[in-house]
């Protein structure tokens, strides 16, 4: 159950805190073509 | 193995910065999310491979012969990837295909023969598995690798990123650490709970 709850908080929580970055200023080769 | 694939999407992330981190981590975990409908509807389920281990870490034998054969889990990956290419264009979707299909090269590694290479298992052709979960504290060791390298690939990567127009340098840095601290912390916190099998 521990399991089960951990991996929906790294989904939900870090995902979150992840979307708090301006990660679309990243300056890497390699990036996503927006559509 | 559960630690080690998220430890692999929060790796990809640095390499492809674009894309959300919730997305990376649900496809990296897409082939468990469509068993688990699967094994609700009676179709695949899971039995121990030892009965007087229970189920202890790595003591299982998967029957998802429909999710986790070579060409269902190529179909899924395909499947997602085409989905994930109206947001993230088409170098996102591959990203994600590939993501989702390292769900299965990662099991290829741990689980005991038990991935068919056809859906339904058609053929009874050799069942694939390397078997790394028959030595508990090696497969262990090498989740905890994945999750290291992970952890820290996501670190080294947002504490890179400028800040933006309006936030300050130590607002911006703060919340790179809170980021990645807290997705590194939930990422040992899942490999214990999966070993200890809370």
């Amino acid at each position: 159950m521990l399991t089960i709850i951990l991996m929906l908080a790294l989904i939900i929580v870090a995902g979150w805190l992840d979307s708090r970055l301006n990660w679309q200023l990243a300056d890497r080769p390699h990036q996503e073509e927006q559509s | 193995m559960i630690a080690g694939h998220y430890g692999l999407a929060a790796g990809v992330k640095s390499w492809a910065p674009r894309l959300p981190l919730w997305a990376l981590m649900l496809s990296t975990f897409l082939l468990d999310v469509v068993f688990i409908f699967l094994n609700v509807a009676g179709i695949e389920y899971i039995t121990p491979a030892n009965p007087a281990l229970g189920n202890s870490y790595g003591n299982a034998l998967i029957h998802a012969y429909y999710t986790h054969s070579l060409v269902g889990a190529l179909l899924i990956a395909a499947l997602a990837g085409a989905i994930a290419t109206r947001p993230w264009g088409q170098r996102g979707g591959i990203v994600i295909a590939a993501v989702v299909f390292s769900h299965w090269l990662l099991d290829l590694l741990v689980h005991r023969p038990d991935l068919p290479i056809l859906p339904g298992n058609a053929g009874n052709l050799p069942l694939l598995g390397f078997g790394l979960w028959q030595f508990p504290l090696a497969s262990a060791l090498a989740e905890l690798a994945l999750v290291l390298a992970g952890a820290y690939l996501y670190y080294r990567s947002a504490i890179s990123l400028p800040s933006a127009p309006g936030m300050s340098a130590t607002s911006q840095r703060r919340r790179a650490l809170t980021a990645s601290g807290v997705t590194a912390a939930l990422l040992l916190a899942l490999l214990v709970s999966d070993v200890l099998a809370l």
